[in-house]
């Protein structure tokens, strides 16, 4: 007994010097499979995501980009008939067995396409997570509340009516107001999927400019359905199609260097998809 | 179906039949209609006809006299107050936290059903039936002898389910993406519950308590055995003593009294009535007026 | 498990990254809450169980000792206060009760359906807001105003067109239990009507089908689960009824041969006779065991009213 246990400690130590040395892995997927009853969603990805990357995924409808999020954030528990196989491991913590599934969740930030505006103020809907982590100063509150707001490129359309309520502002609005309650989370790790589809370009490429600030601070995993997007922001980008990982690689090799799979030139030259 | 196409775009000698048995229909529901509500609204004109003379402030506020043949109903109106309250007290924690569940909690499977049955047959079970209930179980077994409290945990779940129903209804309106929003930061399902869903249905959660008062307050059968006396000098002190109640009041003096004046017992109906149907147009129009405020 | 397990002195060393995996007061607070939610959500089980249980065991001494199983059912011979011999016949009580509830019946379905289908079909804006609105407040007239209505209303009504001595019978309350019944049936039946997709009827009328044509061949059909659980509820309604049914049939133990005669129903008789028993003796323990032939019939009749309409929804 007492061998095994000092053996799993010089394994550990191994692992830490290794770790120290390549960057580090934030998220580590492994043989991931996920179905809706009989329907497969995605089938045996396995991915490596690293600190301060912004990490990409591209593919058409239905290629399973969302059900990889939801099964990241452990959203499977609330979504019926979902069912997940397979390793996801966040800072080196095994998700699907955790003791507080709810603390992960804090940790991660996710702005999914529909946007939605909390039945509550502009400002209340910042606050929220804030205030569930315990922060009841209002002076600390007010500050977060600007900065993911201003962030989010959402500042100065609200800041005189921070007391309206989040769910009747307008559909770009609500969007940018959910990237800001993701931002309030002050997460490890943000992930968005096709954040651009409500907002206009213009607010979309602000927002795209506070994301590659933010990568020192956050990872960030970026799924969308614009591939240039994908080409701006992303250091390394996954293709899925048809529930499978066809492709992981530097962006730029998508585009220019070489590719183990012919569909996915296909599919950023925009051939199909 | 040939000659039909063919004809389709003509005045034919079918549509015009065809928009004659319409309008027959129309009339003939229309009249169906009419015939359920009319002697309704008939009948409680002759109430108001009646028994409008006798309401005043010393009706409402003075006691019974001459052996309960005049006066007026104030013990029995206190009664029906400590008793819906009390009911209520009882009823609606659980009813409401009930409803939860049921919206928030329970997977669409064999459980939930049963539970759903529960809640149908509770409302369905006859009213006798649940005074006897309340006798065997409330006062005898529990020993708490005919008193306002058993006549209430009777009353209480009897009426539970329109709290239940009226709760779910409401938490259910509030939309799934508002849960899976705050999930997803992190809230967990109480905290989710408590910040975002319940703020949002309390409205229409008040809606349903105040249709339940309604309900409590009109009820005679299952307080006859548990609590409600048909007369008793004393107000109540405590939830441990007996009391009138209006409902009870009304049968007593429309059959237990002879020589009664004939326009009492009219009288206590349309102080019921007023009470029930007063509580019940109060949940229609804060219903409405919540059907009009947008949140979403 | 293993993993999570080797993890922590390694997390302490990589900053605390990892080290959020604990449960915190919320997450206590979140487990306690959904405990208390679970014991609340059964507590209608709890509480149908706990009908059955009590009244069972207050009657059941009679059903053991007493009762003739003939005699109880086939005989109409009530006479439990007899000091020598009580007979114990509920025939009657049951005839009562099936005259009474079958005359509302009859008053309430045709009615309530008319009605729903106006509500429903025809009507619209206004209109059909001030209906609903009315039918509501209708179904919330408590049943003792309706048996004072019956009493002091109907009864001199029926003695002066009818030409008949006592008007408190068959007649008298059936209507009255009729008029009681038709508001929870039409609200029943219109969310059956309501419930069925408006493409139906858009498809329909696309085809050129009057108003009443999409009703008849289209809602109707597809209502039909929903409207017959409607009807059932009802049925359960007025057999379960008991001030209304105490104050306008008249209270006296007869079968009847006509809606003129005066009859008792069965919850009647528990609401004016059990206030004069000893508890426990023979007589209160035979009025449990009306109860408990009560509480099965209602048991049966809304759990065959929930199968119906739950089958269309699967099918």
């Amino acid at each position: 007994m007492v061998s095994q246990s000092a053996l799993g400690r010089v394994a550990v130590a191994a692992q830490e010097d290794a770790a120290a040395a390549a960057p580090r892995t934030k998220l580590a997927v492994k043989n991931l499979t996920i179905s809706y009853g009989k329907a497969l969603a995605l089938k045996d990805v396995s991915l490596e995501i690293r600190e301060h990357e912004i990490f990409g995924i591209i593919g058409p409808a239905n290629a399973g980009k969302t059900s990889f999020l939801k099964a990241v954030n452990r959203m499977d528990m609330f979504t019926t008939g979902m069912r997940v196989a397979g390793e996801i491991h966040f800072n080196g913590l095994d998700t699907r067995h955790l003791k507080n599934v709810y603390a992960l969740r804090s940790r991660i930030g996710v702005v999914f396409p529909l946007p939605v505006g909390l039945p509550m103020t502009v400002y209340d809907n910042v606050a929220l997570s804030p205030r569930l982590r315990g922060i009841k100063e209002k002076a600390e509150l007010d500050v977060i509340v600007q900065r993911c707001l201003t962030r989010a490129a959402l500042w100065d359309e609200v800041k005189d009516r921070l007391n309206a309520l989040g769910s009747l502002l307008s559909g770009g609005q609500q969007q940018r107001l959910t990237i800001a309650r993701a931002l309030s989370q002050e997460p490890d790790l943000l992930m968005l999927d096709e954040f651009s589809i409500a907002v206009d370009p213009v607010t979309t490429m602000r927002i795209e400019d506070v994301l590659k600030e933010l990568r020192k601070e956050v990872t960030i995993i970026l799924v969308t359905n614009l591939v240039q997007q994908a080409r701006r922001l992303a250091d390394r980008t996954a293709f899925f199609l048809n529930s499978e990982c066809v492709e992981i690689g530097v962006t730029e090799d998508l585009f220019t260097g070489p590719v183990k799979d012919r569909r996915t030139r296909d599919y950023v030259e925009g051939r199909f998809g | 179906m040939t000659t039909a196409n063919a004809a389709m775009f003509q005045a034919s000698s079918l549509n015009h039949r065809n928009a004659r048995v319409q309008s027959l229909y129309r009339i003939l529901f229309g009249v169906m209609t009419l015939m359920l509500i009319a002697p309704v609204m008939m009948i409680l004109g002759t109430l108001i006809y009646k028994g409008g003379g006798v309401i005043s402030w010393e009706f409402l506020f003075t006691a019974p006299t001459d052996g309960m043949r005049t006066g007026g109903v104030l013990p029995a109106l206190l009664g029906t107050v400590w008793l819906v309250t009390v009911a209520l007290l009882l009823s609606v924690p659980i009813g409401v936290f009930a409803a939860i569940y049921l919206s928030e909690y329970a997977g669409d499977n064999w459980f939930t059903r049963i539970i759903n049955l529960a809640i149908i047959n509770l409302a369905g079970v006859p009213s006798i039936v649940h005074a006897l209930f309340g006798l065997g179980a409330f006062v005898i077994f529990f020993k708490f002898g005919t008193s306002i409290l058993a006549a209430s945990l009777t009353l209480a779940v009897m009426t539970m389910p329109v709290v239940i129903v009226a709760t779910r209804e409401s938490l259910q309106s509030v939309p799934p993406a508002f849960r899976e929003a705050c999930w997803n930061m992190g809230a967990t399902r109480w905290q989710t519950i408590r910040k975002v869903v319940l703020p949002n249905s309390i409205t229409g959660i008040l809606t349903g308590v105040i249709l339940e008062v309604s309900r409590t307050a009109g009820e005679t059968a299952p307080i006859m055995f548990t609590g409600a006396v048909f007369f008793t000098p004393f107000l109540p002190q405590s939830v441990f003593d007996q009391t009138m109640a209006l409902s009870l009041h009304l049968f007593v003096a429309a059959t237990q009294v002879p020589g009664i004046a004939e326009e009492v017992p009219f009288g206590i109906a349309l102080v019921l009535i007023g009470l029930v149907l007063l509580m019940n147009s109060a949940s229609i129009a804060f219903r409405m007026w919540l059907r009009g405020k947008k949140k979403w | 498990m293993a993993n999570s397990n080797a993890v922590p002195g390694a997390t302490v060393a990589r900053g605390g990254a990892g080290a959020f995996d604990r449960r915190d007061f919320d997450w206590y607070v979140d487990k306690a809450v959904q405990a208390l939610v679970f014991l609340c959500g059964i507590s209608a089980i709890v509480f149908v169980l706990g009908i059955f249980i009590f009244v069972f065991k207050e009657g059941v001494g009679f059903i053991l000792h007493h009762m003739n199983v003939r005699e109880f059912f086939l005989t109409p011979y009530w006479f439990p206060s007899d000091a020598d011999a009580p007979e114990y016949g509920i025939l009657a009580l049951m005839a009562g009760t099936a005259s009474v509830t079958g005359l509302a019946m009859l008053v309430a379905v045709p009615f309530s359906l008319g009605a729903a289908i106006y509500i429903a079909e025809f009507a619209s804006g206004k209109t059909r807001e001030t209906l609903k609105v009315l039918v509501e407040l209708l179904a919330a007239i408590p049943s003792v105003v309706w048996g004072f209505i019956g009493l002091v209303i109907m009864n001199p009504l029926i003695i002066k067109w009818f030409d008949v001595p006592v008007g408190l019978c068959v007649l008298n309350a059936g209507i009255i239990l009729g008029l009681m019944a038709a508001p929870i049936m039409t609200s029943i039946a219109e969310d059956a009507l309501k419930a069925v997709p408006d493409r139906y009827r858009e498809a329909a009328e696309a085809m050129g089908a009057t108003r009443w044509q999409v009703t008849y061949k289209v809602v109707l059909p597809a209502a039909k689960n929903g409207l017959l659980g409607g009807v059932l509820l009802g049925v359960g309604r007025g057999f379960g009824e008991t001030m209304a049914v105490l104050m306008a049939t008249g209270h006296a133990v007869n079968i009847p041969d006509s809606v003129f005669d005066s009859v008792r129903a069965l919850t009647a008789t528990i609401a004016a006779e059990l206030g004069e028993t000893v508890v426990g003796g023979e007589h209160y323990q035979a009025l449990f065991t009306i109860g408990i032939l009560l509480f099965v019939v209602t048991f049966t009749v809304n759990l065959t009213a929930d199968l119906i309409v739950r089958g269309i929804r699967k099918g």
